[in-house]
């Protein structure tokens, strides 16, 4: 089940925080496992076989490799290979004898798997590096592993610190209703925004690389790029604001990255926290081991390529993270120039955007056709789909690039009497979001088109 | 700022409580559950069909799929659920690829190999084939009258082919495709029929002599079902009868079984039906036998996809007998149904989104 679903919007969460408001206080943790079991179930019965497997695994060795000797770096390892191998082996092929054997459909794809494994072996990591304690309630580590709303698009928190925001949480009507404006924020993002870029993208898709003007190249690569932000950030606002509404305060996953004046700014706040746990768990160790700067460049750039691995396990979104990485490392060693200065939010939005046709093509042939689309190699500047392109979308475009600043946000901020006036309609304008987005997804009864899987 | 929060957390609770309250509550009255069983709900299909459950029973369903199209069409592409939303029409949009066109030929090609008799074979566009300047370019990267050429050219050259595209090109100024589904009326059937007619050997008869009725002009087609457009406009249907004609003796349609059902070519019951393009050979079977008060012994075999229910009632002048054969509901092959070569003459009349997507089948030549 995907949170932007009328199954979720009326059903599954009111009836949640309800039963969970009314239960007493010293079960409420117990309530939530259940709750979150209850998803699980109504995502597929293999759904919440492989996610029990995965946190009761997890708890075990967590244990063992918290534990004393030196075999515990053996029990960390093997924890660390089996998550990955999980995520690989679902997010490419899954084998034939399994398939026969456990009665799994082919196009089995628990929605969330890449972020369960890396959260996982962030636990595991930390734990043997005495970073945090190994956890001993089943019920806390479950809620960490398997807790409903950070199924889907989790924030990959440090363990600790969930287990903090877990603890500290808040009974409070007033969480839910600024939850409720999270979630309906990030809805309007998933269903308005991301939805209609979807279609640009394919229609651009559509045309065939051979054909494609140069205006329409960069219009399909903006809106690809757009599209994967908002998709991004959209599930990442419906689940924290879900988790807001049972007072538990998760971290922020995107700080409005797009049009950002430098790529170092652009990456600092892109996927906020799957960054960090690259840098935290594979950067800085590596990092350590040497002195020599070259070294530590290379194991930067080699931690990206890794992310964008991850991204879309494939060469083309490894390729992305590796022209990410060189592109800081270069940024870093001119940061003085003038012409950084003179230009920062084109070169960086042009840089991104370039890149982005890796991370969006399958493979790095065909993205390389696309570039040469975009850089005028058909030779035709614009066409007539252009124009109907133009006619149709750019007043959203527009809009939908506005949003995503935080020119908005800023101008809140400006003063008392602005933010008097706009948290004075807020009420209003999530209910006519709401609404829309309800009309949006009213004839599937769900929005689940995804730009990328993970 | 904290009550604006309590405000919104109230607000948007009490409209959430409301809309899912009444949508369960219509849901639980309609009663038609959805199926669950072990598969379905361990391979997460079930999760699916709760969404789709939900979304039908979802309280004031039209307006808010009505309302969904028009923010569609404003916001950005008039393009929903693959169906394109002009100012008069709504047309299919969705991307053409070749499909089963190779398959299918093949087909023909060995049906008419084993049969005595004449084959002809009419491809009919579909409205978006006929009206493709409407549709923005980049969807129309393949036309359907290349489509067509390419399927007849795959067919052999004993098959008599067809050309309706054309006809109905130079008719276009006419209402000859409802605006809500991709089929042809009946006018734009009985264009068409003036020219097949002619080439099966008979002269057409002329417009003047039908009287024609019009039964609704309520239809909503398929097209509007996969939009829900309240403002597109709605269509009209058309009862072709013809004066002092040819009298249906019999007209029964049949299953597997071979028993035959009591059928009509127009069905007015099916105006109060939920799919009241049924009024055009309603019931589903997979062979309709129709024998006439003409004493001129001669027989034709149609077979046909749904754009030829409005067509036949036009053969009916000009046949003794006429054996219609839908491969859609076919289950068996086509010799277990009837004998095609005490026919002499066979009729194919298929929409070239069928023979794309592969409707009639091997079933045809079994």
């Amino acid at each position: 089940m995907i949170y932007s679903s009328l199954l979720f919007i009326y059903i599954f969460l009111p009836v949640s925080v309800v039963f969970y408001y009314f239960m007493p206080r010293k079960f409420s943790e117990t309530v939530l496992l259940i709750l979150s079991i209850v998803f699980c179930a109504l995502s597929g019965g293999y759904f919440l076989i492989l996610f029990s497997a995965c946190t009761v695994l997890n708890y075990v060795l967590g244990i063992l490799s918290g534990g004393k000797g030196k075999a515990r770096i053996i029990f960390t390892v093997i924890g660390i290979i089996l998550n990955m191998a999980t995520m690989f082996l679902i997010r490419t092929q899954i084998p034939d004898t399994l398939i026969k054997v456990t009665g799994i459909p082919k196009n089995f794809f628990p929605l969330g798997i890449s972020f369960l494994s890396l959260s996982a072996s962030g636990y595991l990591i930390d734990v043997y590096r005495k970073k945090t304690e190994p956890e001993k309630n089943m019920i806390l580590f479950g809620l960490y592993m398997m807790f409903f709303p950070v199924i889907v698009f989790r924030p990959l928190m440090r363990y600790d610190k969930f287990r903090k925001a877990v603890l500290k949480r808040k009974y409070n009507i007033s969480f839910v209703g600024k939850g409720l404006i999270i979630f309906v924020k990030g809805l309007s993002k998933k269903v308005i925004c991301a939805d209609n870029l979807y279609m640009l993208y394919t229609d651009v898709k559509s045309i065939g690389t051979e054909n494609l003007s140069v205006i329409n190249a960069w219009i399909g690569c903006i809106s690809y790029i757009f599209c994967l932000y908002f998709t991004f950030s959209g599930l990442s606002d419906m689940c924290r604001g879900t988790a807001m509404c049972f007072g538990i305060k998760l971290q922020k996953d995107f700080n409005y990255p797009m049009f950002s004046s430098r790529i170092r700014y652009f990456s600092a706040k892109w996927h906020v926290t799957a960054v960090r746990w690259f840098r935290h768990h594979l950067t800085k160790p590596l990092a350590l081991c040497t002195s020599h700067v070259w070294l530590r460049n290379i194991v930067f750039i080699f931690a990206w390529g890794l992310f964008g691995f991850w991204y879309g396990l494939n060469a083309g979104s490894a390729l992305w993270g590796i022209l990410m990485g060189i592109s800081m490392v270069i940024e870093h060693y001119i940061r003085n120039r003038k012409m950084l200065k003179a230009t920062g939010v084109l070169y960086t939005s042009v840089f991104i955007l370039i890149f982005s046709v890796f991370l969006s093509s399958d493979n790095v042939p065909m993205a390389l056709q696309y570039l040469f689309a975009m850089a005028g190699g058909n030779r035709i500047l614009a066409d007539s789909v252009t124009i109907y392109f133009m006619k149709c979308y750019l007043v959203a475009m527009i809009v939908i690039m506005y949003a995503s600043t935080d020119l908005f946000r800023n101008m809140l901020n400006s003063s008392v009497r602005v933010q008097r006036i706009v948290s004075a309609v807020t009420p209003f304008v999530t209910l006519a979001l709401l609404i829309v987005c309800t009309a949006f997804i009213s004839d599937s009864g769900v929005s689940d088109i995804m730009i990328m899987r993970l | 700022m904290k009550i604006f929060k309590n405000i919104t957390a109230v607000v948007i609770f009490l409209f959430v409580a409301i809309v899912g309250g009444f949508s369960v509550f219509s849901a639980v009255r309609n009663g038609n559950f959805p199926e669950c069983d072990y598969i379905s709900a361990m391979n997460g299909e079930l999760s699916g069909t709760l969404e789709k459950y939900i979304s039908e029973n979802l309280v004031f369903r039209d307006i808010w799929r009505s309302a969904s199209a028009r923010l569609e069409s404003e916001i950005c592409e008039s393009i929903v659920n693959n169906v394109y939303v002009s100012d008069n029409m709504l047309l299919n949009a969705e991307i053409s690829e070749k499909g089963f066109i190779h398959e299918n030929s093949e087909y023909i090609n060995s049906f008419a190999s084993d049969y005595d008799g004449a084959v002809y074979f009419t491809a009919v566009p579909t409205s978006s084939g006929i009206y493709s300047e409407i549709l923005p370019e980049y969807l129309v990267n393949t036309t359907e009258k290349q489509q067509i050429d390419d399927f007849y050219e795959m067919l052999g050259g004993n098959i008599r082919k067809i050309d309706s595209y054309n006809i109905l090109k130079t008719f276009k100024e006419n209402y000859i495709y409802y605006r809500s589904d991709n089929r042809w009326t009946s006018y734009g059937a009985f264009c068409v029929y003036r020219t097949v007619i002619q080439k099966l050997g008979f002269l057409p008869s002329a417009y003047d002599k039908y009287t024609i009725e019009h039964v609704t002009d309520s239809y909503r087609g398929n097209l509007f079902s996969r939009v829900g457009y309240m403002k597109s406009k709605a269509d009209i249907l058309d009862i072709y009868t013809y004066s002092n004609g040819t009298d249906i003796l019999e007209c029964k349609g049949f299953y597997e079984n071979g028993k035959g059902h009591e059928c009509k070519l127009y069905d007015k019951s099916a105006l109060y039906t939920e799919n009241m393009y049924d009024i055009y050979m309603n019931g589903n079977y997979p062979l309709v036998k129709i024998k006439t008060s003409l004493n001129n012994e001669r027989k034709l075999l149609v077979i046909k996809d749904s754009f030829g229910d409005c067509f036949i009632p036009f053969l009916i002048q000009h046949y003794n007998e006429i054996a219609v054969v839908s491969p859609e509901y076919m289950q068996c092959g086509i010799s277990e149904l009837i004998d095609k070569d005490d026919y002499e003459q066979t009729l194919f009349l298929f929409g070239i989104d069928s023979i794309k997507n592969g409707i009639f089948s091997e079933l045809i030549v079994r």
